[in-house]
């Protein structure tokens, strides 16, 4: 019975030691010399894999390595999923995530964000022969979306009385559209055109210019951690001066790639509005 | 436990009303999909009890093809294709209801039938060889014999089988979240999407499943007490 006592003790105490109240997880990840992030795969160009080499790459992958450079510490990728993301960070599994978050308050509440080092837009895509009458009223529609985003949460405050499909991913949502069980699909204006070129039949769907929503994007930290998190926002500053920032949207977003897209936001700038 | 649930976003205000919804639709899902499934499943038992090559090799076919194609897949087909080839007139029977939960909800019944009447049949051939002599010794028909005789006792051995296949069943209701019916897994990921209490989130649908299951094999074991043939 004693013995019982003393190891649910040493159990309790040893639980209580283990906390992130001791720790700085920066001083950490500079004595283990590499920083682990979080990142996505299948969304394409922020996070997906490059079919030759099976590594994951793209705009949020190379924030991440800039950011391991500006520590100067190895930058090791570990690719997560939307759902399991969370969890992972929180049991120190990896040390960030660049994977497509935004903030919000409840959200805030569970992990500490950085600066931001995205501002992307969500548009709709409805099918082409969608007439214009019926494009502007979506706020009655069946809307698909991909479980898991925010995008939830804005069509219930601002499109009450529409209908919200969310899908497992990306894909089936836009099967959904194109066999017309929604009127609209909404997601990042990037991920819609990606998917529209890559399809052959993508010609009968049409993205509506309005912009419905901004996302802004940050580094996800343990809450509490603010040594690292201030640091991460200090390195997208300098980033932000220094060019980095550009260079990196050029290569995944500007006028050399199928997006073409001008970049409107200062990389580093609060994540909460 | 307690501490999981300490201010607790899913009995606040924003949440709560479409998680009781939420399980609403699961609880619908579920009753609608088991008691077509029951249905069919004893009209495929049937017909493949008769001497008829060709309805049990269509049964066999049916059987086969539900059994090894994953539900998931199932559940797209007729989502996603097959419904879209029904008549209108039929489709539009189904307009009481979002069509995600009623394409998942046929799937599921159709999916469960397979199963169920397997488990009938396994009933079937349970009773006593003899016991079909006797009946056709008294002049019953075919029809006669598995109503009077048969199907009484095959149904009562095949209990304890069906009331596993409805526990599957009532946790394979949540499979129907990938095509967007918002049942209580659908809504646990939507929460833990916009909050990212994910341990609460499926903490409490966990809980859910469990009380759900609980009485089904609660209910199941007393009924499969009260109907018990003693042995022969």
């Amino acid at each position: 019975m004693n013995n019982i006592k003393y190891k649910l003790g040493a159990g309790l105490i040893a639980l209580a030691t283990t906390g992130s109240a001791w720790a700085d997880q920066l001083e950490d990840v500079r004595a283990a010399g590499k920083i682990t992030c979080g990142v996505l795969s299948g969304f394409a160009p922020y996070g997906f894999e490059n079919p030759e080499t099976r590594e994951p790459i793209g705009y949020e992958i190379d924030i991440c390595k800039a950011f391991a450079e500006y520590l100067g510490v190895e930058a090791e990728l570990k690719v997560v999923s939307t759902q399991g993301r969370i969890p992972e960070l929180l049991q120190e599994r990896i040390d960030t995530i660049t994977g497509l978050i935004s903030y919000t308050a409840a959200r805030d509440e569970q992990v500490d964000y950085s600066g931001i080092y995205m501002r992307g837009t969500v548009r709709f895509m409805v099918n082409g022969d969608t007439d214009a009458a019926q494009s502007h009223d979506l706020s009655k529609g069946r809307i698909a979306v991909a479980k898991g985003s925010t995008l939830e949460t804005f069509l219930l405050e601002n499109y009450p009385d529409a209908t919200i499909v969310g899908f497992d991913d990306q894909a089936a949502a836009y099967l959904a559209l194109k066999v017309r069980r929604v009127d609209a699909l909404l997601t990042q204006t990037e991920t819609l055109s990606a998917m529209k070129n890559r399809d052959p039949d993508g010609a009968g769907l049409v993205i509506l210019p309005e912009v419905i929503y901004a996302t802004r994007f940050s580094l996800i930290f343990r809450p509490g951690e603010t040594a690292i998190i201030d640091e991460a926002t200090t390195f997208l500053k300098g980033a932000e001066s220094d060019g980095t920032i550009q260079a990196i949207w050029d290569k995944w977003f500007g006028p050399d790639t199928e997006y073409k897209m001008e970049r409107d936001f200062v990389a580093g700038d609060p994540a909460k509005i | 436990m307690s501490a999981l649930f300490e201010n607790s976003i899913i009995l606040s205000d924003l949440y709560f009303g479409s998680f009781i919804a939420a399980i609403r639709n699961t609880v619908l899902i579920f009753l609608v999909a088991w008691t077509a499934g029951m249905i069919v499943a004893f009209i495929l038992a049937l017909l493949r009890s008769t001497p008829f090559r060709l309805l049990k090799a269509f049964v066999a076919l049916y059987v086969e093809y539900h059994r090894n194609v994953p539900l998931i897949v199932q559940i797209f087909l007729w989502y996603f294709a097959l419904s879209l080839y029904l008549p209108p007139s039929v489709v539009r029977l189904f307009d009481f209801a979002p069509p995600e939960i009623v394409w998942a909800t046929v799937a599921l019944s159709l999916n469960s039938a397979a199963y169920m009447s397997e488990d009938i049949r396994s009933g079937i051939r349970a009773v006593h060889p003899a016991q079909y002599e006797a009946a056709q010794s008294i002049g019953l028909s075919h029809f006669g014999l598995m109503r009077w005789v048969i199907m009484p006792q095959a149904l009562r051995y095949s209990v304890p089988p069906l009331v596993n296949q409805t526990l599957i069943l009532f946790k394979a209701t949540s499979i129907a979240s990938a095509i967007g019916a918002a049942e209580m897994t659908y809504q646990a990921r939507f929460i833990e999407a916009q909050t990212f209490r994910i341990y609460e989130a499926f903490g409490a649908v966990t809980i859910l499943y469990m009380l759900g299951c609980f009485a089904i094999m609660s209910g199941g074991a007393a009924l499969a007490n009260r109907v018990k043939l003693e042995d022969k």
